[in-house]
């Protein structure tokens, strides 16, 4: 239980934090990637990034080691 | 005659929200849980649209394409803090839930009360939510007001059509409560998708034929405006400071906060967690609406920067059914907020400021009309509040957050530090909010470009903890109750 929420509060801080200090890493126009300035571009793939980091949490919290889902 | 269609339009979608949300909780046995909590039996695909209305405002709407257009890449922090600011509600979310079954709560403040043993905590977080949400709900009563002035160009006065759009919310809030709240959501989140999609793609291909060129151009035009730093609009340390404490701060707000007793399972609020990021990937059109309007019309002409949207769609030949149902979708995105706010308001004023407060216990029967007739109250101040008021949208936001991020110290306190006193609650928050307060009103300066929540945060953390080191303990076995949950 604990390790798991460790993951989960690392992933979230780690994306959070990137958001966050985006403008270190990605402050720039070009290149102009998928029709968004490269910041932008950036900043989505993080949200997607986030968005299938907590599909896979949801997934080993929902498999109970015998299988079984919690309600 | 085209602002007859336009106005007959929105008034059609109106009253469908009206017959939707007044509708929605017939045949259920009226009660305080059923009013506030929807008897704690909401299914995901509800929950999801329910917790999106309230990030798919009027500030994704108008004030989003208003940022894009005014300020240039200081927009993207909408992005950051819609898809990352539910996230903490997976901890707060389940535990809060677990909270409720058990002792049943029904709103945030009966938790963090019961576990500090403080009353007064419970009337303190009410007058803090209080004030944060007149300010947040009127952001949204202006946005009504500037569709409706737009929409009949000019024949509804702008305090008129704001009320308008509001009489409705108080209808339908009054009658169904949270049940009322969830199936317009769903609606009016259906809607508001379709029509940001719409029409963020067609004014990018119809004016500049890709997103690609729309923002090559933008860059020869203004070469900073899609970036953040010196030269720009929007500071490095103003950037990570108001995109951190509306981070810290969106989980917190108490509309949101007590949905969680609103699910029916732990399984609802971790599945609407999960997909809530997806919102944050719908409100990318409405940027696209604001930086397409950069090449069409000069700030000078424009006035306010929220009214980019409007004046795009009222400019650019389109069908009046078109524009009617734009403006209606961009008031489905105000109501959708108001709605939430006006319901938790009532609730809270209700249940955590008049409740503790008086000598003897309400029956269910009282406490529910005390409810209502909170709703009514709530409805009537926050609308001459926001009518006379002068700020801009986002700013009208920004200054909420600051208030409601000071929550966050007794979130994490209630569920995993055992140490924190009664005292240290209540004197963190009050340090926390009044800081946060007298920046915003100017009365002490603010260091450097940090928002001043996050300024007032560090500073409640820190009473928090100092205060309770030398304070009286609570009983370890009533703050296991809750560590433990």
């Amino acid at each position: 239980m604990k390790k798991k929420y460790l993951i989960f509060i690392v992933i979230f801080t780690l994306i959070t934090l990137l958001q966050v200090f985006y403008w270190l890493f990605a402050n720039k126009v070009e290149p102009i990637i998928m029709g968004m300035p490269f910041a932008m571009f950036v900043i989505v793939s993080l949200i997607i990034i986030e968005f299938i980091s907590l599909l896979f949490l949801y997934y080993i919290d929902e498999v109970k080691p015998k299988g079984k889902v919690r309600g | 005659m085209d602002w007859l269609v336009i106005t007959v339009i929105i008034f059609i979608y109106l009253f469908f929200v009206l017959f939707l949300g007044s509708f929605a909780s017939w045949g259920q046995k009226s009660s305080v849980v059923e009013y506030i909590a929807a008897s704690r039996s909401l299914g995901f695909f509800v929950m999801y649209f329910l917790m999106g209305g309230a990030i798919f405002s009027a500030f994704a709407f108008l004030g989003g394409p208003g940022w894009a257009y005014s300020k240039g890449a200081a927009a993207f922090y909408m992005l950051g803090f819609s898809a990352t600011g539910m996230v903490p509600w997976w901890v707060w979310g389940t535990k809060t839930h677990r909270a409720g079954i058990k002792f049943g709560y029904v709103t945030q403040a009966q938790l963090f009360s019961n576990r500090f043993q403080s009353k007064w905590l419970s009337v303190i977080m009410a007058v803090v939510s209080f004030l944060a949400f007149v300010q947040y709900i009127g952001l949204q009563m202006k946005a009504s007001g500037y569709i409706f002035e737009i929409a009949s160009n000019g024949r509804i006065p702008f305090w008129g059509g704001a009320l308008i759009a509001y009489l409705v919310v108080l209808a339908y809030v009054f009658f169904s409560g949270v049940r009322g709240v969830a199936w317009t959501h769903v609606f009016q989140g259906m809607f508001m998708i379709i029509i940001a999609w719409s029409l963020g793609i067609y004014l990018v291909f119809h004016l500049y034929g890709s997103p690609t060129e729309m923002f090559q151009k933008i860059l020869e035009y203004k070469p900073n405006h899609l970036l953040i730093g010196p030269g720009t609009k929007m500071s490095f340390s103003a950037y990570s400071s108001t995109l951190l404490v509306s981070v810290l701060g969106f989980a917190m707000w108490p509309q949101l906060f007590m949905k969680a007793f609103t699910a029916e399972s732990e399984r609802v609020i971790k599945k609407t967690v999960v997909m809530y990021p997806t919102f944050a990937l719908l409100t990318i059109p409405t940027l696209f609406i604001g930086f397409a309007g950069i090449m069409q019309v000069m700030p000078q002409d424009l006035g306010e920067p929220d009214r980019i949207l409007p004046w795009m769609i009222m400019n650019l030949d389109f069908h009046p059914i078109v524009i009617g149902l734009v403006l209606a979708g961009a008031l489905a995105a105000a109501m959708s907020t108001q709605d939430t706010v006006t319901h938790a308001a009532g609730s809270v004023f209700a249940q955590d400021l008049i409740e503790p407060l008086k000598k003897k216990k309400s029956s269910d029967k009282q406490a529910t009309l005390w409810i209502r007739l909170s709703v009514i109250g709530f409805g009537a101040i926050a609308y001459f509040i926001a009518i006379f008021g002068g700020q801009t949208i986002v700013a009208l936001l920004l200054g909420a957050y600051g208030s409601i991020v000071q929550l966050l110290p007794l979130a994490i306190a209630t569920f995993f530090w055992k140490r924190i006193t009664k005292a240290g609650a209540v004197c963190g928050l009050l340090a926390g909010f009044f800081f946060n307060l007298f920046v915003s009103l100017e009365i002490i300066p603010k260091f450097w470009d940090i928002n001043p929540g996050i300024q007032g945060l560090v500073l409640n953390f820190s009473v928090m903890f100092v205060v309770s080191l030398f304070t009286k303990k609570l009983p370890n076995e009533h703050v296991e109750k809750f560590t433990q949950l």
